[in-house]
């Protein structure tokens, strides 16, 4: 494995925050840890001394219990958590569930969305609860890393929310009906599993070659 | 030392000085400056820090990401209270579609006052784009029209403009009267609507027609048509009905002596009640849908249910989940996806194909032949009446069978399949089977 | 260089985002298409920029 930015230099340590391969040179100390350049907290390396310190406890910041309860309001636990963007998405994923399911539009879905919809309510809850308790413990928690990996690291998020808004536009321009997306949804699965053999396939070949390089 | 965002003090003194000019010039409107043109505060924030970015990154400074919770909050209040006073002005948006007149303009109405002398036997047709439809039958020889026309218009002249190239008027061709609003020729025509009281003698036969708007009928004795895109339709006291509608609110009917007949491509609540004639309905209904006092049969089929009832003496009623008769004579006939069906005291024979659903039978005495069967899942209770003669033939494929009402049975068990037969044939035959469930035989 | 690139365009996301959702609010009071029917448009300028940001990237 090579430094990310140095790609002539060994890794010696990987960001903690993004998983990106450092050499010595682009490796940052703080607080116990390493961080790359960009995910490094502010008021940079940590003098040598300190270091070595035992960790002081940090600052009380959020208290968890209310940051279960206000979870339970789509949106406020994660805004509680200093969390917009994620508050946002929790709002707009749970009017959307309910829009569904109030439109009578999901021809026979019903169940499996009231279940999700439940699934949500409490999912959100028991999130700002670990995020909250997380801050308390001093990390700094990146606002999506309940993500998936492969939503995180890759163009996926971007690709997911144009394709999102292209088809919501739709929608709420009449072009298509929901009825009709919700008939031909699961062609997302089968996208999934090609986009899934892909990855596979390229990095067997990744591997393969490696193996005739040695 | 990274310079701090130019934007919090920009905006303090953008509010100070609409105040301030506020408390100087008592006239002048700071509030609906900002109610109209908030979106513009929000545009030329963004627009200020993208140059600030634009700015500190041709220095080759470090640039933060994304932006402040404070920054956040203020946005999302900027939105909150902008909405919040541009919405009452807006009045309640029940179109989402529309042109910035429809919101923003102001409604000015005309008085239509109308009589037109018909001969019995006239058929009458109301073209009446968008309002409210109201006809009543009554003991005149003469249609009276009155009501009036509603336009939404920036300002008066161009809405009497408007309204002259409407000129509502009677049509007469052959048999029928036609009744026209004449919103076609207005292009925006969804900023007019025609709201129509109408008085036609009892013996006429009405068809309406039009794209938006309650339509209210009652007291006669001629057939009703009634063509619509949407609104609710309440009929009560006619001849007959015959509804088309696309996507239809409450449908309430009463009190018919002819037939009845439904299509509705996506309606919600549908009730109908004291119809002597046949009643047929198609199509998607949402909402609850019942039916009492139908003394003809009654059909209804939507896209995965068919059904036909001979009469309803009680009532019959369902809605997606649920499907409960009382009442009702027979042959029935219920074939659907999913529903718990629930029938009490019916006459006369039944079949029953459904998906997956529990269905609880009561019949009234004496039985007859019944075929129930449960494609997918789900139990069969049936409570037979005292001293019923029958052949019993019950099958569950995956189940059991229980037996509280006693008689002379065969059971028999294989695999998973529980079967029970009547020992000797005699009497008309019952058929129960489901794929999976339970069925159980009670005495009443 | 691509780093700073993706860095700045990182940073004009905000205000690009309220740009959007400014325009979005004006064409909805001034032209009558609702917010109602156009916000989807968010999502697919976020995407864009998203991407275009990590195509940036090293």
């Amino acid at each position: 494995m090579m430094c990310a930015k140095h790609p002539e230099a060994p890794a010696a340590a990987f960001c903690r925050e993004c998983g990106m391969p450092l050499c010595a040179e682009c490796r940052i100390d703080a607080r116990g840890t390493v961080f790359c350049q960009e995910h490094a907290p502010a008021g940079g390396p940590d003098v040598a001394g300190l270091q070595a310190a035992p960790h002081p406890m940090p600052p009380r910041v959020a208290i968890p219990g209310l940051a279960f309860l206000l979870g339970f309001i789509p949106g406020i636990g994660a805004i509680y958590n200093a969390q917009y963007a994620k508050g946002l998405v929790h709002v707009l994923v749970f009017g959307f569930l309910v829009t569904i399911l109030s439109s009578g539009a999901a021809s026979g879905a019903e169940p499996l969305l009231g279940i999700l919809l439940g699934a949500f309510v409490l999912y959100m809850p028991f999130e700002a609860y670990h995020t909250a308790r997380r801050r308390n413990l001093g990390d700094t928690v990146p606002e999506f890393a309940s993500l998936p990996p492969a939503l995180q690291g890759s163009n996926t998020t971007a690709v997911v929310l144009i394709a999102l808004g292209v088809l919501l536009l739709m929608i709420t321009m009449d072009l298509v009906s929901l009825r009709i997306i919700l008939k031909y949804w699961p062609a997302l699965l089968i996208a999934l599993g090609v986009n899934m053999l892909y990855a596979r396939l390229r990095g067997e070949r990744a591997h393969q070659e490696e193996e005739i390089n040695q | 030392m990274e310079r701090r965002s130019l934007i919090g003090p920009l905006i303090l003194i953008a509010i100070g000085a609409l105040w301030l000019a506020h408390n100087i010039w008592p006239s002048f409107d700071a509030s609906g400056l900002f109610r109209k043109y908030w979106p513009f505060l929000l545009i030329g924030w963004g627009v200020l820090r993208l140059v600030e970015v634009l700015a500190l990154a041709s220095q080759g400074k470090t640039l933060r990401r994304g932006m402040s919770g404070g920054e956040f909050f203020v946005a999302a209040l900027v939105c909150v209270v902008g909405l919040a006073m541009t919405l009452p002005s807006h009045g309640p948006r029940i179109r989402i579609e529309g042109s910035a007149v429809e919101i923003f303009g102001e409604a000015y109405d005309y008085p239509v006052d109308l009589k037109q002398a018909v001969r019995p036997g006239t058929r009458l047709v109301i073209d009446n784009l968008n309002g409210n439809v109201r006809v009543a039958g009554g003991d005149t020889a003469e249609v009276t029209v009155t009501g009036r026309t509603t336009v939404r218009s920036l300002d008066r002249s161009s809405a009497d403009e408007l309204h002259s190239k409407l000129n509502i008027e009677f049509a007469e061709e052959g048999d029928r009267v036609t009744l026209r609003t004449n919103h076609e020729r207005v292009p925006d025509n969804r900023r007019i609507a025609t709201e129509l009281n109408v008085v036609v003698p009892r013996s006429m036969t009405v068809e309406t027609r039009g794209r938006s708007g309650d339509v209210d009928v009652s007291g006669l004795d001629g057939s009703v048509e009634v063509v619509s895109e949407r609104g609710d339709v309440n009929l009560s006291r006619v001849g007959g009905a015959k509804l088309s509608l696309n996507r239809s609110g409450r449908i309430n009917i009463a009190d018919v002596s002819g037939n009845v007949e439904i299509a509705s491509t996506r309606g919600s609540d549908l009730s109908v009640a004291s119809v002597n004639g046949e009643v047929t309905v198609s199509g998607g209904f949402s909402g609850d849908m019942s039916f009492s006092k139908i003394a003809k049969p009654l059909r209804f089929s939507s896209r995965n249910s068919e059904m036909r009832v001979e009469r309803i003496d009680g009532s019959f009623s369902m809605d997606l989940g649920d499907l409960n008769g009382e009442d009702v004579t027979g042959p029935v006939r219920i074939h659907t996806k999913s529903r718990d069906i629930n029938l009490d005291r019916f006459t006369g024979p039944l079949d029953i194909e459904i998906e997956r659903g529990d269905i609880n039978l009561h019949p009234a005495a004496p039985l007859e032949q019944m075929s129930v069967r449960c494609q997918r899942s789900g139990d069969i209770q049936l409570a037979l009446p005292e001293k019923a003669r029958f052949t019993l033939d019950a099958v569950a494929e995956r189940g059991t069978i229980e037996n509280q009402a006693g008689g002379e049975f065969v059971s028999e068990m294989r695999n998973r399949e529980s079967r029970l037969r009547s020992k000797s044939p005699g009497g008309p035959a019952v058929n129960l089977s489901t794929a999976r469930g339970t069925i159980t035989l009670q005495q009443r | 260089m691509s780093t700073a690139n993706s860095n700045l365009i990182a940073a004009i996301r905000g205000p690009v985002m309220m740009i959007a959702i400014g325009t979005l609010f004006a064409l909805d009071q001034t032209m009558g298409v609702s917010i109602a029917r156009t916000w989807p448009g968010l999502l697919i300028v976020l995407g864009l920029l998203i991407l275009a940001e990590r195509s940036y990237r090293p």
